[in-house]
């Protein structure tokens, strides 16, 4: 019982995480670029004043509002579902199940843009579609491929090698699921005025921005919820370390985004896969020598 | 391998060069000391000559006569601080400064006048030109002091007459 | 001097075939024909003598000797001479041939004297360019009984484009936000292939030649001059008083010509690492584009310093300029170049090397050489095709014969050949500042007193950083009798056609901004009408990769 309220005011305290540390990411990003930014509370400014503007429909907006509330709610059930793994019991059939609310949410949120019949919507719509086919995908093979190395027990140094290397996997899957440069594609180019965000405004636009942060938030925590659960027992313990692990990542992220450029979605893909496959590869060998020596 | 952490050489060049943004409006602004700025007209030294007017490409300076007085109009608004009439002042009435700050929210503010009164011609009520400019013709050729009274027109047909009569004793009606 | 007579006896020869007259005016041949004899004349200009075609100017002469005058200009760039090939038109509505089918870079500007003056074309195919749809069809504002603050009843064209689910149509401008200046491109796609362009622009015609030629006295037009383009705005000045210098034959003082020279080069450096920032921006690298353009603010202080304003300088008048450089300027100078160049080749070195940045530039926006040839591109469009064309060098003017410099040719074609031409040339122009500051003479750098003589005609070139620009005047009473500008941009956006077919939607963006366009310097309105073949796909059919 206890635990289920330390639960639900450690999800609570983590629902304003992704706006501030977007703020200080915009900060040191700023700082990178050598000018002062904005203030580290911009984001949360932002999403307030959004909230408080007059709500303008247009075609397809009933739809898209409720794709965005979907995503927002998904993505907080998962969050309450690893929050539960970490803080009461390692349960791990509800780890799995908050990664399939994460990966739903995923879908949900690739497809609100898809939803409204605007040429620049529905570009931006198809590239995140295509980039999301290639990470999720690969994302899932990683869990996978890490569930099995460290559930069977195995103690062949071939299996470490692998584990090493889905953990590459997943943390690069992480990063490329935050829509950050070099795959922020789905917000399509600068001057043909912008690809998913075209037409939404005011509450709509603030709660899907809300749902954007917060799947960063979620694929920063997923890889860490993974390699800290053997490092720690059940309790208070865990979201202690983890959310300063989070702000340290997060800001890695925004620095690695800030010194690259912008990719095609025609190089994309194919860049993904000639990184991905030859790592799963190494994993999955890593893993089946494993089950061999076992 | 060096090729590949290239990028990532960004981040030295940032740490050297710091942050560049100036807090102005909280701290001076940064003009070198050529900068050309607002110009600045001298009521006492203008003459009103018109030469400034002449010279301003956008029609900054204008010159606004009635019946008594002349007045020189400076619009702020549509001056590109060329400082052309600073060049061509033929007194050194018009200074140039370095002064940019110059938004307002009452037009009014944008607009300078210099006033001048007209001489009065004896012979025929009429007027042109400005007193001031009398006093400088004057000033610089001090023959002329006999001519002021008359305004141009009056001028030329007693000039005319005077050497009409040196010449056939009269001018033909 | 044999190499000259024996070109001009040349030139001579080809006036003296078709009846023609010609002088030759210092470094300008004037060859003066029928109406009839023009297509053929023009046409052995382009193909045989291998002359640039740069514009057409249609002058009402009607005041003067009752005549329309139509005069296509050329410049012969291996030799380093002018020609102005000039007809004249009679009647109120006046008929020419046009030189199109022979040369096809003379397209828009003959457009452009069909709609200001009212000539009309014989042979090929005419529509509206630069006046806007509504304008009345009789009323053309050149013609000298037009007065320059007339407005005539206008009724407002508006035009939509439908976006439906089934239209494929892109529409990029004219009034986004997020665009520095008023264009309107219309990008046909396919999935994610441009497979076509429409192009309209001049959102921004100010009828400036029409303001030179009523209001503004000969040292007036040069701040009007300079305000013609934002980025170049020096460039256009210093071509006015060159054009007005050469027609009135001014001896200017020597350190004049080279104080121009030096502020048009810092001009060149500041437009060059301002498109840099801007490419950068655009391929998504934006901690480059606030590097670049920290770096520039050096060259925006240096201007400053120089000449008194960070931009729109005003310092040049008809016989000389108004500001010195003095001796205690020069190590500041000399300092702000040496950070400057260090700081830049170390930023590139790095920006060059991200891979998104190297990935997308190569091989996108290609131009071949034949299209850059015919369509006639200036500047670096043209030399990262392979053309090696430089007005500094081949028709040198101001101070330029007193420096050695190189001219990068890159043959490629593509973005990142573009790229590469300007970061090369803001390389020569710090070595240019730096020879040019070590020569410059001792003297007056105005001329006081000068006469300027009616009816002279001056034409000259400048090399600007986006290509040759070019002004050509006749003097008049106390002011331009007709005064016509033609900017680089305006040649080069004809080739944006060339260069988006076939390409990634995802380099549109860059693609336009890689001829780095000026759009106010074009400054004439534009509409492209296409009456080809236009397939308008299906977006539903899915994305093709």
């Amino acid at each position: 019982m206890f635990d289920t309220i330390l639960v639900g005011i450690v999800s609570g305290a983590m629902l304003v995480l992704p706006l501030l540390l977007d703020g200080l990411e915009r900060k040191v990003k700023a700082g990178i670029q050598t000018r002062i930014g904005p203030p580290v509370t911009q984001t949360l400014y932002d999403f307030l004043k959004l909230m408080g503007k007059e709500v303008k429909p247009f075609t397809g907006s009933a739809l898209a509002t409720y794709m965005a509330l979907l995503t927002i709610l998904l993505q907080v059930s998962s969050l309450i579902a690893l929050n539960y793994f970490i803080i009461a019991e390692r349960n791990f059939q509800i780890l799995f199940a908050g990664l399939a609310l994460f990966l739903v949410a995923q879908a949900s949120s690739a497809m609100t843009p898809l939803l409204v019949p605007n040429p620049f919507s529905q570009i931006g719509g198809y590239r995140e579609v295509v980039i999301s086919l290639v990470n999720e995908f690969t994302m899932i093979l990683s869990i996978g491929a890490i569930s099995l190395i460290l559930g069977g027990k195995v103690a062949s140094p071939y299996a470490y090698i692998g584990l090493l290397s889905a953990m590459i996997t997943l943390f690069i899957t992480s990063y490329v699921s935050t829509g950050r440069p070099p795959f922020d594609i789905a917000e399509a180019e600068v001057e043909l005025a912008s690809g998913i965000f075209v037409e939404f405004s005011g509450p709509l636009l603030a709660a899907y921005v809300y749902g954007m942060l917060t799947r960063r938030l979620l694929a920063k925590m997923i890889p860490l919820v993974i390699i800290l659960q053997f490092l720690t027992d059940p309790g208070l313990i865990t979201p202690l370390i983890l959310v300063p692990l989070i702000v340290v990542i997060w800001l890695v992220y925004g620095i690695a985004a800030t010194i690259v450029g912008r990719t095609r979605i025609d190089m994309a893909p194919i860049s993904l896969l000639k990184l991905y496959i030859p790592l799963m590869v190494l994993s999955i060998t890593g893993l089946l020598i494993g089950v061999y020596h076992a | 391998m060096s090729e590949k952490l290239k990028p990532a050489k960004l981040l030295v060049i940032a740490t050297k060069s710091g942050r560049v943004t100036k807090k102005y409006p909280y701290e001076e602004p940064l003009v070198s000391p050529d900068f050309r700025g607002l110009i600045e007209i001298d009521e006492n030294k203008c003459i009103g000559c018109g030469a400034c007017v002449n010279a301003c490409p956008p029609n900054a300076l204008q010159m606004i006569s009635d019946k008594e007085t002349t007045v020189l109009r400076y619009f702020i608004g549509r001056c590109i601080f060329c400082w052309r009439c600073v060049d061509v002042c033929p007194v050194g009435a018009i200074t140039g400064t370095r002064k940019f700050e110059l938004a307002t929210d009452d037009a009014s503010d944008l607009y300078v006048h210099v006033v001048h009164k007209k001489p009065k011609c004896e012979t025929c009520e009429g007027q042109g030109g400005t007193q001031k400019m009398l006093y400088y013709v004057v000033e610089k050729s001090p023959v002329t002091e006999e001519y002021l009274n008359e305004c141009p027109d009056c001028r030329k047909k007693s000039f005319i007459e005077s050497v009409a009569k040196r010449r056939t004793g009269g001018v033909s009606e | 001097m044999l190499r000259n007579t024996s070109i001009i006896d040349k030139y001579v020869k080809l006036a003296e075939s078709s009846n023609a007259s010609l002088t030759v005016d210092g470094d300008t041949i004037h060859i003066v024909a029928k109406p009839e004899y023009i297509p053929g004349l023009a046409g052995k200009l382009f193909n045989e003598f291998k002359c640039v075609h740069r514009t057409c100017v249609a002058t009402d002469e009607r005041p003067l000797n009752g005549f329309f005058s139509l005069t296509h200009l050329f410049t012969d760039d291996s030799n380093g001479f002018y020609i102005a090939l000039k007809t004249y038109l009679e009647g109120d509505k006046p008929r020419a041939p046009s030189i199109v089918d022979q040369v096809p870079a003379a397209d828009w500007c003959e457009m452009e004297a069909r709609d200001l003056v009212g000539i009309e074309f014989e042979g090929r195919s005419t529509y509206r360019l630069v006046l806007p749809p509504g304008w009345p069809s009789d009323v053309y504002p050149l013609r000298k009984d037009f007065q320059y603050d007339k407005r005539p009843s206008m009724l407002p064209v508006s035009e939509k484009i439908t976006i439906t689910e089934e239209s494929s149509t892109v529409p990029v401008g004219p009034y986004h936000p997020a665009l520095h200046e008023p264009e309107y491109f219309e990008l046909y796609v396919e999935g994610e292939k441009v497979v076509d362009v429409k192009y309209r622009g001049f959102h921004v015609h100010r009828g400036i030649e029409k303001l030179g030629e009523s209001r503004m006295t000969y040292q007036q037009v040069n701040f009007l001059a300079e305000r013609i383009c934002g980025i170049c705005g020096f460039e256009h000045s210093t071509c006015y008083a060159l054009a007005v210098e050469k027609a009135a034959k001014l001896d200017v003082p020597e350190r004049a010509q080279f104080i121009r020279s030096i502020v048009l080069e810092v001009e060149r450096l500041h437009s060059h690492l301002l498109w840099l920032g801007v490419a950068f921006h655009l391929v998504g690298y934006d901690a480059g584009f606030m590097h670049m353009w920290r770096i520039r603010e050096k060259v925006m202080y240096l201007s400053e310093y120089l000449t008194g304003s960070r931009k729109t300088y005003g310092i040049n008048l008809v016989g000389g300029v108004r500001k010195d450089i003095n001796e205690e300027k020069k190590p500041k100078i000399l300092e702000t170049l040496d950070t400057l160049e260090k700081e830049f080749k170390e930023l590139v070195s790095i920006a060059i090397s991200v891979p998104q940045v190297k990935r997308r530039l190569t091989g996108t926006g290609i131009l071949p050489r034949e299209d850059a040839v015919k369509l006639g591109v200036e500047g670096p469009v043209a030399r990262a095709s392979g053309i090696d064309r430089d007005a500094r060098r081949d028709l040198p003017y101001a101070a330029y014969k007193h420096v050695s410099f190189k001219v990068p040719v890159y043959t490629e074609g593509d973005n990142m050949a573009r790229a590469l031409v300007r970061v090369d040339e803001v390389f020569e122009s710090i070595s240019m500042i730096k020879q040019l500051l070590d020569q410059i003479p001792k003297g007056p750098i105005r001329l006081e007193e000068f006469d300027i003589p009616p009816g002279k005609i001056g034409i000259q070139v400048v090399e600007a950083p986006r290509g040759g620009d070019i002004h050509f005047v006749i003097t008049g009473e106390g002011k331009p009798y007709r005064w016509r500008v033609r900017a680089p941009t305006y040649n080069n956006i004809p080739a944006l056609k060339v260069m988006l077919r076939d390409q990634p939607l995802a380099d549109a963006p860059l693609t336009i901004a890689s001829i780095d366009p000026c759009f106010s310097c074009t400054d004439r309105v534009v509409v492209v009408k296409e009456d080809g073949s236009v397939l308008k796909l299906n977006l539903t059919g899915g994305v093709k990769l």
